[in-house]
């Protein structure tokens, strides 16, 4: 090392880094990680002994080291109470924190102190998930709080993890909330809520937080007063989610999380108040430090608010201390802290935002407001910070979420202000309603109109057509790339790096034509049975890139409020970088086969919509028609004997309903599952039978004029008792049977289905068991893959 | 000082000194402990010789006086002044004043250290013109102060920190002509009964430190009080020096 290092903090922040990365990527276990810091301690007594002092690269690769035990440590499962999985226990515990709430849940997570299962009590000391549904009989409103006792019956489960390629890991996320088991209750099974109290600090802190959520309710109200708590104490949880989804839209969803602009108006008004009040500089660093410290835990310590508290200590400080805070340096050492407590925060979309908008502004903002100069200087300096905070967080943003908002630009510009000002009056709001109550209804008008103004602004930005599209999210590959690129064009690069334009056209020019190449050699032919839960949905691409959605799983109206096609069905095509689809099969016109259709028509380009029409429609049915006329989708309707060419060498043919309308009539018995579409999916001497819904008396007349053996099947109405006769079984007899099934109370898949289908010689694979169930065939060979394998 | 050396080697990682220009905010080469680019240095204006042989400003000849000096017989024996008080100086000086940048002491204070090498001055104190409690507390630090006790670091000469007391709070001097500056700082300043008593300062030489240097009115009656109490001599070092128009 010829010069001498200016900021140690980015290497050593780096290194841990790259620890972390190790530990978990790799699990190293610990008999590697003594190894290493044997042979380190060995090294650096060598070092030190020959040279007099610890060299860089030794520290660097301590802290390497360390990175990897802590994230190794910290990635250890917990598997304690493993052996009550499944079974009804009761807990009694204290309410940490609320979670969530909506019209037949409630969610929050207790700290369990007992747990008793068949009058045995056992001692632990172990977070839990509880979610309380109430049932329609028995519906009351019980009012669950921070710190209150609570005792609860419920079933015992593990969180679901990733259920599809590329899919949300519910698991991990509440893994790195220290949270393994989730507990589901109904209302009727709380046995007991006491009021409690945390032990001080944590009480004057709920206290404190109580108080201000009072405040806003008391004399605001409504859905302005929810924002208010989601904006200044962080209750996100709270807001309606269409409203959250009209931020997402609008790109100003990190105005929800508290962060730099909150924790930057909090220290202007710090600042502010200890310049009034006449403070030396170190008791008003004690005072800024002392109210940052306690507002960051007031507001619950995501990475967002640690760090942008730390940063702003840091800030602070150095006037304190007559030093001056350098931000990149300040934004490096934030990282390292957290990453000390919490090193799986790595993996967090809050960190990560947090970061990519931090390091944006801190590398990229003069840039920006050089480029601006010909306008006013506070709008070319706003500009400048929300197009550099863009220029972070947009691939992850894409990449997470799956949406660009070309309106965020204006929303941002508009909405930023209007927070400012609902942020600085919203903290203060609670203090003078203690001070001068007289005031606090006007005051609280005035906000509450603010507020709305402020909602009104976001559903308006919100509503255009090009507010925000949908898009696929970019591999791995392009995210680092772009990131490296984004790092060494700034300003800041290491001074190493001599010809950065040179070396980043070198590297966007090699992703490009990976990007390119990379997809030639993918030319399998791929059928993923995507796990939507109690519901079909198979997704089939062909090896010359044409892409097939048969089904897409869903709910009737009215039975929960989980959109499958919004949260399951579309995520998984945009992740695994689908964004047209050239054909969308509706199998029938049930709910949990079409619902989940009507996102991805009204979010994706989709070139045919192929069915059978219901004969009895529901109201479901008819959005989604509807909606494909809209969008201009052409619709086709299957009738057996049909054949449709995909692409090359792909070709369905429709075996079933039949033509004739007598014959049908006879075999529909009242059912729309008699109206399923029956289609062999062929690909050289590949047969793929998706059978919808159909049950016995299709089933046997298909079995009379059908004579192939097939290599997957999909088991007709998710394994259910009514189809899958002895007969159609044995005249296809697939090699592989897959049952979309999820968790339900009709008992799919029926036990004598399953001995059927393994009488044939079926191998058996379950979307319950195993997740989504891919298969990739290429060149007569084949290849299933599961997401889950335990 | 083993613990004050850990102490600055950890403030010198949250806070690294090395990183940009203090004027331009360039990131630039050989920027060291809040140091200024190549490109800004050579804007600064320095002052060179001639310079004033009492008061240290510029004139045009050596051994010449400035006009100041010529009128009115400034009681310290010699003074020096590093910069003109104007471009850069004049805003980094504010900002270190008002805008609360304390750590812009640190290449100011360089600055001066620097310049006292070129005098073959000897004394015994350092001392800052103080600031009045009020106005400290509006302030929040007095800006001499922290320029003197590092240029004491730096020198090696011990500091006497309360060395002068300011017992009048005085209205700012910047609208004032040179008779009501004088009038303004009438019995403004003391020495503490304390160093009166011990006899601190009996028979010492003195470097009074301040900022600006603009009529000499402050440092004048500064020298004033001190000579009073028994003071040898009073050199006096500023940061710039403005010229009164």
């Amino acid at each position: 090392m010829g010069e001498r290092i200016k900021r140690p903090i980015i290497w050593v922040a780096f290194a841990y880094i790259i620890g972390i990365l190790a530990g978990v990527l790799f699990r190293w276990g610990l008999a590697y990680f003594y190894m290493g810091l044997a042979l380190l301690v060995l090294g650096a007594g060598l070092a030190y002994m020959k040279w007099r002092t610890l060299s860089l690269p030794l520290l660097l690769i301590l802290f390497t080291l360390a990175g990897a035990f802590n994230s190794y440590m910290n990635s250890i499962p917990d598997t304690v109470l493993d052996d009550l999985l499944g079974q009804k226990i009761i807990i009694r515990g204290q309410v940490l924190e609320l979670t969530g709430q909506s019209e037949s849940k409630q969610s929050f997570i207790i700290e369990a102190h007992s747990l008793e299962h068949y009058q045995k009590k056992y001692n632990l000391k172990n977070r839990i998930k509880t979610t309380v549904y109430s049932n329609f009989d028995n519906k009351q409103d019980i009012m669950i709080k921070a710190g209150d006792w609570i005792e609860v019956e419920g079933e015992l489960e593990k969180p679901q993890g990733q259920r599809n390629p590329k899919g949300f890991d519910y698991r991990s996320y509440l893994a790195r909330r220290k949270i393994h088991y989730v507990l589901g209750v109904p209302q009727r099974k709380i046995v007991s809520v006491e009021p409690g109290k945390f032990p001080w600090p944590r009480s004057w802190i709920v206290h404190m937080r109580g108080f201000m959520a009072d405040a806003y309710d008391r004399y605001i109200g409504g859905t302005p007063a929810t924002l208010l708590k989601a904006m200044t104490l962080g209750e996100r949880w709270a807001l309606p989610s269409e409203i959250k989804d009209q931020f997402a839209i609008t790109g100003v969803a990190h105005i929800l999380a508290i962060s730099g602009l909150h924790i930057g108006f909090l220290v202007l008004m710090l600042l502010w108040l200890t310049n009034k009040l006449r403070l030396k500089s170190g008791m008003a660093f004690i005072v800024q430090g002392i109210v940052l410290l306690i507002y960051c835990a007031m507001v619950g310590g995501n990475p967002s608010v640690v760090r942008a508290t730390v940063m702003a200590i840091v800030l602070v400080g150095g006037r304190a201390i007559g030093r001056k805070a350098d931000s990149l340096n300040s934004m490096f050492l934030a990282a390292f802290i957290i990453l000390i407590f919490k090193p799986l925060d790595l993996w967090e979309v809050g960190f990560q935002l947090s970061f990519g908008a931090t390091a944006g502004i801190i590398l990229y903002s003069k840039t920006f407001s050089d480029k601006f100069k010909r306008l006013p200087r506070n709008i070319a300096g706003s500009l400048a910070t929300m197009a550099s905070a863009q220029l972070g967080t947009w691939p992850l943003i894409a990449y997470y979420f799956n949406i660009f908002s070309p309106v965020s630009f204006a929303a941002n510009l508009i909405l930023i202000p209007i927070a400012g000002i609902m942020v600085t009056s919203g903290l203060l709001f609670p203090i003078l309603v203690s001070i001068l109550p007289i005031l606090a209804s006007v005051m609280g008008w005035w906000l509450w109109w603010i507020c709305s103004l402020f909602i009104w602004a976001n559903k308006w930005l919100s509503g255009f057509s090009w507010s925000s599209l949908s898009v696929v999210s970019p591999n791995l590959l392009f995210l680092t790339v772009y990131y490296i690129i984004f790092f060494i064009m700034s300003g800041q690069r290491p001074r190493w790096i001599k010809k950065p334009a040179c070396i980043s056209g070198i590297l966007a020019f090699t992703l490009l034509v990976s990007l390119i190449i990379a997809p030639i050699f993918d030319n399998n032919f791929k059928v993923v049975f995507v796990d939507v839960g109690q519901g079909d949905c198979i997704y089939i691409r062909t090896p010359d890139k044409k892409h097939i959605l048969v089904d897409g799983g869903g709910k009737p109206p009215g039975m929960g409020e989980f959109d499958v096609g919004k949260e399951v069905v579309l995520p998984f095509l945009l992740k695994n970088g689908v964004r047209r689809l050239d054909l969308v099969v509706m199998s029938h016109g049930h709910e949990d086969h079409m619902m989940g259709l009507i996102p991805v028509i009204k979010d994706l380009k989709v070139d045919a919509f192929l069915e059978f029409p219901p004969w009895e429609p529901t109201d479901g049915y008819k959005e989604l028609k509807g909606l494909a006329q809209r969008k201009g989708v052409k619709c086709l309707i299957g009738k057996g004997g049909d054949t449709y060419r995909i692409g090359r060498d792909v070709f369905i043919d429709i075996i079933y309903p039949v033509s004739d309308k007598n014959l049908l009539e006879g075999l529909y018995e009242n059912n729309e599952n008699n109206l399923s579409l029956v289609m062999n999916i062929r690909y050289g001497d590949i047969n793929l039978m998706l059978t919808g819904d159909i049950e016995k008396g299709v089933e046997s007349y298909l079995s009379e004029h059908w004579n192939e053996e097939v290599s997957v099947l999909k088991v007709a109405h998710h394994g259910s008792k009514t189809s899958s006769i002895k007969e159609w079984i044995k005249v296809i007899s697939p090699k592989v049977a897959v049952i979309q099934s999820g968790k339900n109370n009709f008992g799919h898949p029926n036990p004598d289905v399953l001995e059927r289908l393994e009488e044939q010689g079926a191998k058996i694979f379950r979307n319950d068991n195993s997740g989504a169930i891919t298969f990739h065939f290429k060149e007569g060979r084949c290849r299933i893959d599961t997401v889950v394998n335990e | 000082m083993a613990l004050f050396k850990v102490w600055e080697s950890f403030l010198d990682i949250i806070y690294p000194m090395d990183i940009r220009c203090i004027l331009c905010n360039e990131t630039g080469e050989g920027i060291t402990n809040y140091g200024i680019c190549k490109a800004c240095l050579g804007d600064l204006p320095f002052i060179q010789p001639p310079y004033c042989g009492k008061c240290g400003k510029t004139v045009t000849r050596q051994g010449e006086l400035c006009p100041d000096c010529r009128d009115s017989n400034h009681p310290y024996k010699e003074g020096l002044a590093i910069f003109e008080y104007r471009d850069g100086i004049r805003d980094l000086i504010h900002r270190y004043k008002y805008g609360g940048e304390k750590y812009l002491s640190m290449p100011m204070s360089r600055w001066m250290t620097k310049g006292l090498k070129t005098r073959n001055w000897s004394f015994d104190f350092v001392v800052p013109v103080p600031l009045h409690p009020a106005r400290l507390r509006e302030r929040g630090f007095n800006q001499s102060q922290l320029l003197a006790s590092r240029i004491s670091r730096d020198a090696g000469v011990p500091l006497l920190d309360k060395g002068i007391l300011r017992i009048k709070n005085t209205p700012h001097q910047t609208k004032l002509n040179r008779q009501e500056r004088l009038q303004n700082l009438k019995d403004a300043f003391a020495v503490r009964e304390k160093d009166r008593a011990l006899g601190t300062i009996q028979g010492k030489t003195l470097l009074l430190v301040d900022d600006v240097y603009t009529t000499g009115s402050t440092v004048g009656k500064c020298t004033d009080i001190l000579l009073e109490n028994g003071a040898a001599d009073v050199y006096v070092i500023t940061l710039a020096a403005g010229t009164y128009v």
